[in-house]
């Protein structure tokens, strides 16, 4: 435990010396006067820095909010069957996963930890057996969720998985229906809509000299491409973090290296479904990993590609499946030593 | 089985998690201050204007002498044939308004 709490405070010891960046200060700004007490999406996160507007005690809340979530995978992990060791083995994972470094680092992105908190909260409800009062429940975290951030709508898709995943089929395919309903209501209401009419595009601005104009013209083709990419460069820095930026030049990928990596997407779905009976629980974390995704590919932001801060929800799933394979590995390798005499 | 190769398992996560650890730390240093995010991500992706016009404020605000050289070199990655027109538009109104506030345009 001593060990544990001393390598993860080594790891993010550079946070004691960090100041506010980038758009810190914008949130400030906001936070500075007194925030509604209206809860609306994003609110919790206003309250946040209202209540913590110091660098320090800014980035130590950041910091609590990073272990809180990675404290929730691993009961959500060992909720869903996994050994004790491998539930801490994706906690620790999480935790110190230098992914996740833009989430807890970068201030503004604390929107992204309140949503995981709330999408985590909902899925292990969703592990304890079902009551009347359990959708009310997990409604309410969602909201919690979506007062952080709106991404938390992700856990509309997420909850039915885990339904799937602990072998309540019936509840998993109603809920499937109203997570429909769900996604269907908020791809409508964040702007969606341009999509579904063909109305949409990438933005187009044009400068006059004092002001620039935006003017949303997005075609869904080059939108999917470009987010499958950015979506493909985070499962690699998922498994080797090597090139971590905050602001990575998509524009100078290749077209065929987009195609590419939107197959590479499919192939991984693909994966996830053939292992659905041998290994469940890693159809379950590939399966959350692009379900966390999916809105995104939707929902079109004028330049909002998939960044390292928003991939903190789908990396979960990415955990969860490393360590069902870890534990399955552990298993294997104590079941030869069972079969072997010692020697 | 020799007892080592029970522990394997045991012995990989905690080096996974060491390696995590270092790069976790290391990763965090670039989260200090506008200087050093916007540095970082300038030199990951040098072709981009937006990480090399926002490196090019950090160092005015700064009071980098190399503030200046940095805009211009931004403001000259915005003509690149692979830059979208927002960005390019977006970018060159960030140059121009950062330039005229500090009496430099």
């Amino acid at each position: 435990m001593v060990a544990g709490v001393s390598v993860l405070a080594a790891a993010y010891q550079p946070l004691w010396t960090a100041g506010a960046v980038y758009e810190d200060r914008r949130w400030l700004a906001e936070a500075i006067v007194r925030p509604s007490v209206w809860p609306r999406p994003r609110s919790l996160a206003l309250w946040a820095w209202w209540l913590a507007p110091g660098a320090r005690a800014a980035h130590l809340l950041s910091l609590a909010l990073h272990l809180l979530v990675s404290g929730l995978v691993g009961v959500l992990a060992w909720r869903l069957g996994l050994s004790r060791g491998a539930a801490w083995f994706a906690a620790g994972l999480l935790a110190l996963h230098p992914l996740t470094s833009e989430a807890v680092g970068y201030l503004s992105a604390r929107t992204e930890l309140l949503a995981a908190v709330g999408v985590l909260g909902a899925c292990l409800l969703a592990t304890v057996a079902f009551r009347p009062w359990s959708w009310l429940a997990i409604a309410s975290c969602l909201w919690l969720g979506v007062m952080g951030k709106e991404s938390a709508s992700v856990g509309f898709l997420l909850v039915p998985l885990v339904y799937w995943a602990t072998g309540d089929r019936l509840i998993a395919e109603v809920t499937s229906y109203v997570a429909a309903l769900g996604v269907a209501i908020g791809v409508i209401l964040s702007g969606g809509w341009q999509l579904i009419a063909d109305r949409g595009g990438s933005a187009v601005y044009a400068d006059n000299g004092t002001t620039v104009l935006a003017i949303m013209d997005v075609s869904w083709w080059p939108w999917l491409l470009v987010q499958a990419t950015a979506a493909m460069r985070l499962l690699g820095q998922a498994v080797l973090p090597l090139t971590l930026t905050v602001d990575y030049d998509y524009d100078v990928v290749a077209l065929w290296v987009r195609y590419a990596a939107l197959a590479g997407l499919v192939a991984l779905a693909g994966l996830a479904w053939s292992q659905r009976s041998r290994r469940p629980l890693v159809t379950f974390g590939l399966a959350w990993t692009l379900l966390a995704i999916l809105p995104r590919f939707i929902v079109q932001t004028p330049r909002g590609i998939l960044n390292e801060h928003q991939f903190l929800t789908p990396l979960i799933g990415l955990v969860i499946a490393g360590a069902a394979l870890w534990d399955e590995w552990r298993a294997y390798v104590e079941a030869l030593t069972l079969r072997t005499p010692h020697e | 089985m020799m007892r080592w190769e029970r522990r394997l398992p045991v012995v990989v996560a905690l080096i996974v998690l060491g390696c995590a650890a270092a790069r976790t730390h290391q990763a965090l240093t670039v989260w200090q201050s506008d200087l050093t995010v916007w540095r970082h991500a300038a030199h990951v992706a040098p072709f981009k204007p937006r990480p090399a016009t926002n490196y090019g404020v950090a160092l005015l605000m700064a009071r980098d002498p190399l503030a200046v050289w940095q805009l211009r070199r931004a403001w000259g990655l915005t003509h690149g044939s692979q830059v979208p027109d927002y960005d390019r538009a977006l970018t060159q109104r960030t140059i121009r308004r950062t330039l005229i506030a500090n009496g430099l345009w």
